[in-house]
């Protein structure tokens, strides 16, 4: 009998805890956590999507945060697997997924709005930029001894071409590089041209009342008047006040400001009158008609820069302007002188006589007009 | 009695500690994919041909992902994630030699641009010889002369950044140049038509 019990015990001894094991095992079977695919997976896909919509230029942190938690996700997940089987946890694992597909969308979204800001900036600075160069190319073109701005400004133009093909294959953080770069360069360059006419059209009060008085004179002594429009290159004649005809003009290459000294390739601005009507015989240019410049005033003002030392004193005042032919090459060459195509000296040579006045101007329109483009 | 229960609880633990762990994970599979992608990309993947490359990395990371779900199994094959990652090997190479060949297009294109500029540049310079001159020889193109001195230094750069720059990039320098040199070449047109069409 004793024996029996004992035989018992000993069996009651072995298999409880085989049984407390299985059991423990079992309930570490069924609490145990699921692996994380499902989680890492939608991570994963949406940082495709993300990076697809370019998250990693347009929104970097948010792109970076989610790359880094994927990675820490995969991490740990390799940490755990490292693990017994049954002692694997996931919820880390599983954080950091959940947490970097939170960042890619939050990337996505942000890249998909700061893209088209970004385009939308970029058109506004492109159209900008676009009517400086139209403005430049239409007005400051002409302007002489501007090499250096010029240069600025052609490479400028370069780099803004530059700029626009990136846009277009909406590459926009290098259109934003090169367009700005383009900017700094078109800007400088435009506003110095621009300060060079700006300075001067200071002179187009002056030049109005020049021209208001010719006109003036044109109507009370019914005679003939010519009036010179130098930016506009374009020569005007004009019969009691009247507007007859008008002619595309070429002048010295140093067209801007006023006659100072011989050699100075400037077409002389102010009121003058034809003092001598050359036909071919008297002239290499077809035919001529002679102004008196100098007149009082440029004698006074070429008096006055000689005194102060603007001009040197070697220098001379020079004379022989004329209004001839040989014209219409749609360049500046004259050494001053104005020259119209040899059928257009006809017309005007065969109207005017000595003694009619020409009135040379910078411009006959403000600049703030001449600055609207079409 | 007793010592068959044990027994056959002892077997028990070994399978399963057995069949747990049998599998090992595909290291030199892993290896030549990891290796794939790095050459890829010192070819030039992620500038040239992004997508082909995000495409690649992905599949990577998909095959990543399946090891590891794996290794959370209690039960393991990676026959699945072995095809997965020659796979990926494979991409490899298609991606790099379409790489290659991208860039191999960019520099003849940027070539050809560059010869399409030599010619504007040429075109230009017979034009300007062409372009109305003044008194005592001298022109009035002087500017323009000095334009076409800036698209010639702008060819020079571009040559020295073949190679050193992305080929995208220079490219786009290239044609960038083009376009100027070309307004320029049409600005003496017109000056030279105007001229001619007053002196008829």
């Amino acid at each position: 009998m004793r024996r029996k019990l004992k035989r018992k015990y000993k069996r009651v001894i072995i298999l409880a805890p085989t049984f407390t094991f299985i059991i423990v095992i079992a309930i570490l079977f069924l609490t145990k956590d699921k692996p994380p695919t499902e989680e890492i997976k939608i991570a994963r896909e949406k940082l495709s999507a993300a990076k697809a919509a370019n998250a990693h230029q347009y929104s970097k942190n948010l792109y970076k945060s989610a790359t880094a938690s994927y990675d820490s996700a995969m991490y740990y997940w390799g940490l755990e697997n490292k693990k017994f089987y049954l002692f694997r946890k996931y919820d880390k694992v599983q954080a950091f997924a959940q947490k970097s597909a939170k960042f890619a969308s939050s990337a996505l979204g942000q890249a998909d709005s700061n893209s088209k800001s970004l385009k939308r900036e970029l058109e506004e600075k492109i159209r900008k930029i676009q009517r400086k160069i139209d403005i430049f190319q239409a007005n400051f073109d002409k302007i002489p001894q501007i090499d250096e701005t010029r240069k600025q400004y052609n490479k400028g133009k370069i780099l803004f071409g530059e700029g626009k093909l990136a846009f277009e294959k909406a590459n926009y953080i290098v259109a934003e590089q090169k367009i700005d770069n383009a900017s700094r360069l078109i800007e400088k360059s435009y506003n110095h041209a621009n300060s060079i006419l700006v300075n001067y059209f200071e002179n187009y009060p002056k030049w109005q009342r020049w021209v208001n008085n010719t006109l003036d004179q044109s109507r009370n002594n019914s005679s003939y008047c010519i009036i010179v429009d130098k930016f506009a290159r374009e020569c005007f004649l004009y019969f009691k006040g009247t507007l007859k005809e008008k002619y595309e003009i070429d002048l010295g290459k140093n067209w801007i400001g006023t006659k100072n000294h011989q050699g100075d390739y400037t077409t002389p601005e102010g009121i003058y009158k034809i003092v001598d009507k050359k036909n071919s015989g008297r002239t290499q240019y077809y035919k001529a008609m002679l102004i008196n410049y100098p007149n009082d005033e440029d004698k006074a003002r070429f008096a006055q820069n000689k005194k102060n030392g603007t001009i040197p004193s070697r220098k001379r005042i020079g004379d022989l302007i004329e209004i001839h032919g040989h014209g219409g090459k749609g360049a500046d060459w004259t050494q001053g002188c104005i020259a119209l195509a040899n059928e257009d000296i006809d017309k005007i040579y065969a109207r005017v006589s000595t003694g009619t006045t020409v009135t040379i101007v910078g411009s006959l329109r403000p600049l703030s007009e001449i600055m609207k483009l079409p | 009695m007793k010592n068959k229960l044990l027994l056959s609880l002892s077997a028990f633990a070994i399978a399963m500690f057995v069949l747990s762990g049998c599998a090992k994970v595909p290291q030199v599979e892993i290896d030549n994919a990891n290796l794939a992608i790095q050459e890829a990309q010192a070819a030039g993947a992620d500038i040239y041909v992004p997508e082909a490359y995000s495409a690649l990395q992905d599949s990577f990371n998909v095959a990543n992902e399946s090891i590891e779900a794996k290794k959370s199994k209690l039960f393991k094959s990676y026959k699945k994630e072995k095809a997965q990652l020659v796979n990926v090997v494979a991409l490899g190479s298609d991606v790099k030699a379409k790489t290659e060949a991208r860039i191999n297009e960019l520099k003849a294109e940027i070539q050809n641009t560059l010869a399409s500029v030599g010619t504007l540049v040429e075109e230009c310079n017979a034009l300007v010889g062409q372009a109305p001159r003044g008194k005592e020889g001298s022109t009035a193109l002087m500017a323009i002369k000095a334009d076409i001195a800036t698209i010639q230094t702008s060819v020079a750069e571009v040559q020295a950044a073949v190679g050193t720059e992305s080929f995208i990039a220079t490219l786009d320098k290239a044609k960038a140049v083009r376009e100027q040199a070309a307004s320029i070449k049409a600005e003496l047109e017109s000056v030279i038509e105007k001229y001619k069409s007053r002196r008829k």
